[in-house]
């Protein structure tokens, strides 16, 4: 009974992952629209080419490298112990393929509880971690439109997604990151570790990559850019949206023994932290900071839709790092105050540093995800960070030091390091005679063509024929 | 090749990988990671060549101009020109 109970929770737990991973494929639909509409008639298909395929690229960076990280990197190496052993997440690992756990062709020399575990879940973990690789990498991708060149952008995109976010996450997403042990650091749904940190890469992208030509006056005010379809926009919010809810799912580990001292048993999910938590109580606060976002997003842009929608987003992405531990009254104000502050910055970033954010993901990731973070040290001050009783319980301080590694030491300084070294190899940015005429130039020029082709043809058949009925 | 599972017949708790080619995972990764780099590569310089040719294309003197101007065409200003214009 016993073996059949731990078969099924280990074959729940893995049907689990893999429905969180299908539902978390439409942020990236989400963001592909999105960005699509957000970008200019001229510039949609490199748009879109440039967004999706950072899907393949970032995929296999996860596979070869990325995964081994989260788990090796735990201890920082060098704050709480040495590089961490992970042998069922190494590249050449028989578990990281098809495998039934079975002792036979042992040749990589397993344990036991390696055999047991991982054979089942390693392929879905794997995959809800890459998903939100995928997030972070298109979190850049929005606000670097219509100037970037592609190769550039997917190796920027490697790196946030298959190292940077994947170290923030080690260190203080896991249940044995050296930033939880030490500094109590919680982020329980990843309002720093994705958000800050992708928003942080973002601005440093941008910094060096420059605003689009004619983006600003000569008296430094910038000009409106229109998208080309809002309804692209606006259906693309609603998929992340949706999407979301995969994702704050998959943050979740679905059943856990919480008893820690094994008397009794006691089922519940928990968070990344093995905290315990329910989906209920995350279904509370999930929506009322989405209520709270789209609330405030809409009363600070005076009903404008795409910042009501965007608030939406930053509502959530505020609320996350807290949101196993919040009353949703306190989601709904943690998630209108972070949507307020970035609306502001966004736009005095904007025109004090000549910074074009064309999707305003700086302000909706990075200073949300940040804000975010810092109010849980506030809020959750004094809770434990960890079922374990030696690690620091969560605190302010824990919490900024936590916000400045994510935003500024894994988010900003690795991306402006190699964004200069792009940009001094001239292979950064587009060149403006292109930019100008539109990525997609040779298409339309093309398309044209062949349409003007066409009509000749039609043309002339249709002349034949009328002189045949006549 | 010797298929990894001969039979499924076999006690089902000995089956371990289902993949052909076990013990070869190592060359395999290596593949991989060079797949991967090689694409990036390759997009660099497909990329800076396409854009180079779509900057000529771009700044060619038109039929049009060439009939009505004798004088030589103003060229633009350089990539790495319009790189620098915005530091």
């Amino acid at each position: 009974m016993d073996q059949e109970l731990s078969a099924l929770t280990v074959i729940f737990t893995e049907f689990y992952y893999w429905v969180t991973v299908v539902m978390m494929f439409l942020i990236h639909v989400g963001f592909c629209l999105y960005e699509v509409g957000v970008s200019r008639e001229k510039n949609k298909l490199n748009t879109l080419m440039k967004n999706s395929m950072l899907i393949p690229v970032i995929t296999l960076g996860f596979f070869l490298f990325g995964w081994w990280i989260y788990f090796a990197f735990q201890n920082g190496p060098g704050v709480t112990g040495a590089l961490k052993s992970a042998s069922w997440s190494e590249p050449w690992n028989p578990l990281m393929g098809p495998h039934l756990g079975g002792s036979g062709n042992n040749a990589a020399g397993l344990s036991q509880d390696e055999l047991d575990l991982w054979p089942r879940l390693n392929g879905v973990f794997w995959a809800a971690f890459l998903l939100f690789s995928w997030t972070a990498g298109s979190i850049l991708s929005g606000a670097v439109i219509e100037r970037i060149r592609s190769g550039a952008f997917w190796l920027l995109s490697l790196v946030v997604g298959c190292v940077t976010w994947v170290l923030g996450a080690s260190w203080g997403w896991s249940d044995a990151g050296w930033m939880v042990r030490v500094l109590g650091y919680h982020d329980a749904y990843a309002s720093g570790v994705i958000h800050a940190l992708a928003g942080g890469s973002a601005l440093a992208i941008l910094i060096h990559l420059g605003p689009r030509l004619g983006r600003f006056r000569a008296d430094g005010t910038p000009r409106v850019l229109p998208a080309h379809n809002t309804w692209m926009i606006i259906i693309g919010m609603f998929l992340i949206f949706t999407g979301f809810w995969g994702f704050y799912a998959a943050c979740n580990i679905p059943i856990a023994d919480i008893d820690p001292d094994d008397t009794t048993q006691l089922f519940s999910a928990t968070t990344i932290y093995l905290t315990p938590t329910t989906l209920s109580a995350i279904t509370f606060n999930f929506l009322m900071a989405l209520a709270a976002g789209m609330m405030t997003g809409y009363l600070v842009s005076h009903g404008d839709a795409f910042w009501t929608f965007q608030g939406g987003l930053g509502g959530i992405i505020t609320a996350s790092a807290g949101n196993d531990l919040y009353h949703p009254y306190q989601a709904f104000f943690v998630a209108a105050f972070g949507v307020w502050c970035a609306y502001k910055l966004h736009f005095w970033v904007e025109k004090k540093f000549r910074i074009d954010d064309a999707v305003g993901a700086v302000a909706i990731h990075g200073y949300c995800g940040s804000i975010g973070v810092l109010l849980v040290g506030f809020l959750l001050w004094g809770y434990p960070s960890s079922p374990d009783d030696t690690f620091a319980p969560i605190t302010p301080w824990g919490q900024l030091a936590g916000a400045v590694m994510m935003f500024l030491l894994l988010g900003f300084v690795p991306c402006y390091i190699m964004t200069a070294a792009l940009r001094r190899a001239g292979v950064l940015r587009i060149p403006r005679e292109v930019e100008f005429a539109g990525l997609d130039y040779q298409l339309v020029a093309w398309e044209q063509e062949q349409r003007q082709e066409f009509s000749m043809a039609e043309r002339q058949e249709f002349q034949t024929g009328v002189k045949e009925h006549s | 090749m010797t298929p990894t599972v001969e039979s499924w017949h076999n006690t089902p708790t000995e089956l371990g990988p289902l993949y052909p080619l076990v013990g070869y995972e190592f060359v395999m990764f290596i593949a991989c990671a060079a797949a991967l780099l090689g694409f990036l590569v390759w997009k660099f310089r497909s990329e800076n060549a396409h854009y180079c040719q779509m900057v000529a294309e771009l700044t060619a003197p038109s039929p049009i101009t060439t009939a009505t101007s004798n004088s030589a065409p103003t060229g633009s200003p350089s990539h790495q020109d319009s790189q620098d214009a915005h530091s």
